[in-house]
């Protein structure tokens, strides 16, 4: 190494932070103790260093800079938590005033109980909708003709399903009458199940027991134990309908 | 938002290193402590950008230089010595090294462009080394080593007793530029 590149690295090391590498570290090292010239620049380069470091560092921080500060930070943390809060509470207040318009608009819309109405209507019985539809398909499901020989009302329908008859399920749909004291069960019964000329008529008390014809390509006899006096009131009033 | 006190932990940490640097950036204590303040305000805001605390000071240091910079433009201050007018390389130092008096130190910054004064504040605080420095100002690290040369010369020059450095021929660039303020 020569005067030049000593002088030019004598500028810019700095130890520990910018120390050179470790040969142009001893490379210098080599120089400036041959070099006298070299040597006094590098301890003149130092103590310049030195003493600008220390002037540069020599500021003195006002007393209560910090309290100040932290007085700030205090003021824009409390600021930023009332901006959030106040957010926090315009976007409530705003789901709050919806929340109640929406009410409002629910009460407001909403029909007044009309006993009158009902009570002129207390005869009408809702039909499910679908439901001959619904016991026709699950008839055919069971390899039984589709449809019922009587006219019976399916808004009247209660359920449809087997029943265990002694120990045979036995497909059966059942009707109450428009009243609501009345049933009628209607039992599909096969003659590989049950000996069909020997139905006897019901013992128990209120009950009466009908046999419809007999399906003749199944052989299918549909029986049915109603209570009341007829089938009339499981049945269509208008038979057309 | 951070808790306050790993808010108040960052101040205790940093706020006597970033009001220095302040200081000698902007040249009066009240700047300084304005900028001081105005550094932490941005921070508490920008906190969560600040993934390595070990990186704090220089993250800090920087919104600092950034607030700084930000007031000269909006003051539209323009003081600074010519970059022409720095000596490229110093000549050989003085026999005897001055005493250097902090307030003709802030003079002499106070005349430096902040391209030089900042490399040169950043240098004698010890704590950042070339790569620091390049990082704050995002610039190569050559050309902050190249500002550093120059800003030393200027200042060797400036603080140099009077006289003592009129028979050095590299330092006359920087003399001529402080005396032309």
């Amino acid at each position: 190494m020569d005067c030049n590149d000593a002088q030019f690295y004598l500028r810019l090391a700095r130890p520990g932070l910018d120390a050179p590498e470790p040969d142009v570290a001893a490379a210098l090292d080599r120089h400036l103790a041959g070099c006298p010239g070299c040597a006094a620049d590098a301890r003149r380069l130092a103590a310049f260093d030195a003493a600008v470091g220390s002037a540069m560092r020599a500021v003195e921080v006002p007393v209560g800079l910090r309290s100040k500060l932290v007085a700030d930070l205090s003021a824009r943390r409390g600021a930023v938590l009332r901006r959030r809060a106040y957010r926090v509470a315009a976007v409530a207040a705003s789901a709050l005033l919806a929340v109640g318009l929406a009410v409002g608009a629910f009460t407001a819309s909403r029909p007044t109980f009309d006993p009158d109405e009902r009570a002129l209507r207390a005869d009408e019985q809702a039909t499910v909708p679908g439901a001959e539809a619904a016991v026709r398909d699950w008839l055919t499901d069971q390899g039984l003709p589709a449809r019922l020989p009587a006219p019976f009302d399916y808004g009247l329908l209660v359920m449809f399903g087997t029943e265990p008859v002694q120990g045979r399920d036995v497909p059966v749909v059942v009707f109450r009458d428009r009243v609501g004291t009345g049933t009628a069960k209607v039992y599909a019964l096969r003659p590989s199940q049950f000996k069909l000329k020997d139905v006897r008529p019901a013992q128990a008390s209120g009950w009466q027991l009908q046999v419809l014809p007999e399906d003749r390509s199944t052989g299918v006899a549909f029986v049915v134990l109603f209570t009341g006096d007829s089938l009339a009131p499981f049945l269509h009033t208008d038979p057309g309908a | 938002m951070a808790s306050a006190g790993g808010l108040h932990g960052l101040i205790d940490a940093h706020y006597e290193a970033l009001y220095r640097y302040a200081y000698r950036l902007a040249g009066s204590a009240a700047d300084a402590e304005d900028l001081t303040q105005e550094a932490f305000g941005k921070a508490i805001a920008r906190l969560p950008q600040l993934r390595d605390p070990d990186k704090a000071k220089g993250w800090l240091f920087r919104i600092l230089r950034n607030a700084y910079l930000h007031r000269v433009r909006d003051q539209k201050r323009h003081r600074a010595v010519p970059l022409d007018a720095v000596g490229e390389l110093p000549g050989r130092p003085e026999d005897d090294p001055p005493e250097v008096d902090p307030a003709r130190l802030q003079q002499a910054l106070d005349d430096l462009d902040e391209a030089f004064r900042t490399p040169l504040i950043l240098f004698y605080f010890e704590d950042f080394s070339y790569r620091d420095i390049a990082e704050q100002m995002d610039l190569p690290i050559g050309t902050v080593m190249s500002r550093l040369a120059r800003g030393k010369a200027y200042l060797r020059s400036r603080l140099a007793p009077s006289g003592a450095a009129a028979g050095n021929g590299a330092a006359g660039g920087p003399r001529r530029a402080g005396n032309g303020l």
